[in-house]
């Protein structure tokens, strides 16, 4: 029985049993010209061939783009959900789509990504289970100078704070404190984190992994490192930096807002 | 992933690669070294949080949708 499927975008028919490993048909890509092309490129196009032709490969092929076509749907739905301020819990892969996908970019309206979580292990603290429930406006901000830092840095030492320095942390294991993000500023950052974390920058956390200030950062970091875990081309294994310091969130924050620079919402400031 | 136990510095003896940012300095392993607790990439602003902004934006969507 003759069977057709669609290659590089055309129907190609094929006899059952025709051998097909040895030549392609010439208008399907390939790395190289010629009648047996090889490469990666061709063994593939090859094997979906024999599936094909086996009656098996159409279907496979069919689900997929059903899926991928059910997951852009959804990604798109939920994309205005959040607009419109409504909360929700979605599959990993579906907020990989909506983020990699283009439905959410750094020229999106403003929408507050903290009102979504995503399913799955490894994302347990995305991004609508903080760890306290603080606004922005509420929220210490370190001083952005270094000698506005200092009496803050000398106060943990008197009272004798210890601290640890974490390389290439998952970022997905911190744990949020602020009920308000920034969804397109977290899709620009998440863009600028393709390749990694930024070299010599930090983040504060808590004893218990309490994220301290940088909660864009924070955020722009685990959606590039779970646009990886999806397979989203580009995207690399992000891993942060941070300064753990040995004390309870609460006393951490307590700590920061006593050195507090001006809140944010006042100065405009990050 | 890799820990180690480090100390704030309060005194540091090195200059931080700009001293109009937010860098911190830290020993690891006897050696001065500085991070930044900020990224100027962020450039987060009051508009960003204008959600009801946002949601105008979709209503008006939605009302296009339905047309």
């Amino acid at each position: 029985m003759d069977q057709t499927l669609i290659i590089a975008g055309r129907p190609v028919t094929f006899r059952a049993g025709q051998r097909v490993e040895a030549c392609l048909p010439p208008h399907v890509p390939s790395p190289r010209p010629g009648p047996c092309p090889g490469g990666k490129k061709a063994r593939k196009a090859a094997d979906l061939i024999k599936k094909a032709v086996s009656g098996r490969g159409r279907a496979v092929a069919d689900t997929k783009a059903a899926k991928a076509a059910q997951r852009k749907k959804l990604a798109a739905e939920l994309t205005d959900k959040l607009a419109r301020g409504e909360g929700f819990e979605a599959d990993a892969d579906v907020v990989a789509e909506m983020f990699g996908g283009g439905h959410i970019t750094p020229d999106s309206p403003p929408m507050n990504m903290a009102k979504m979580g995503v399913k799955g292990p490894g994302n347990e603290n995305l991004f609508n289970k903080p760890l306290r429930d603080i606004p922005r406006d509420k929220m210490p901000a370190l001083p952005d100078t270094v000698a506005g830092l200092i009496p803050l840095i000398q106060e943990l030492g008197r009272r004798g704070i210890k601290a640890e320095l974490i390389d290439g942390m998952d970022p997905r294991k911190i744990k949020p404190v602020q009920t308000e993000l920034s969804a397109p500023k977290v899709a620009k950052l998440a863009g600028f984190m393709k390749q990694g974390w930024k070299p010599g920058g930090a983040m504060i956390i808590s004893r218990e992994n309490g994220l301290g200030d940088g909660h864009h950062r924070w955020a722009g970091a685990s959606v590039a490192r779970m646009l990886h875990e999806q397979g989203v081309e580009g995207y690399n294994p992000v891993g942060v930096t941070a300064l753990k310091v040995d004390l309870p969130i609460d006393d951490l924050l307590a700590i920061m807002e006593e050195f507090s620079g001006p809140k944010k919402s006042l100065t405009e400031k990050p | 992933m890799s820990a180690k136990a480090i100390k704030l510095i309060a005194n540091p003896t090195t200059s931080p690669p700009d001293k109009n940012k937010p860098y911190i300095a830290v020993d690891v392993d006897g050696e001065e070294k500085w991070f930044l607790l900020s990224d100027d990439a962020t450039d987060v602003t009051d508009a960003d949080f204008d959600f009801d902004k946002g949601k105008k934006a979709a209503a008006k969507k939605a009302k296009k949708a339905t047309e």
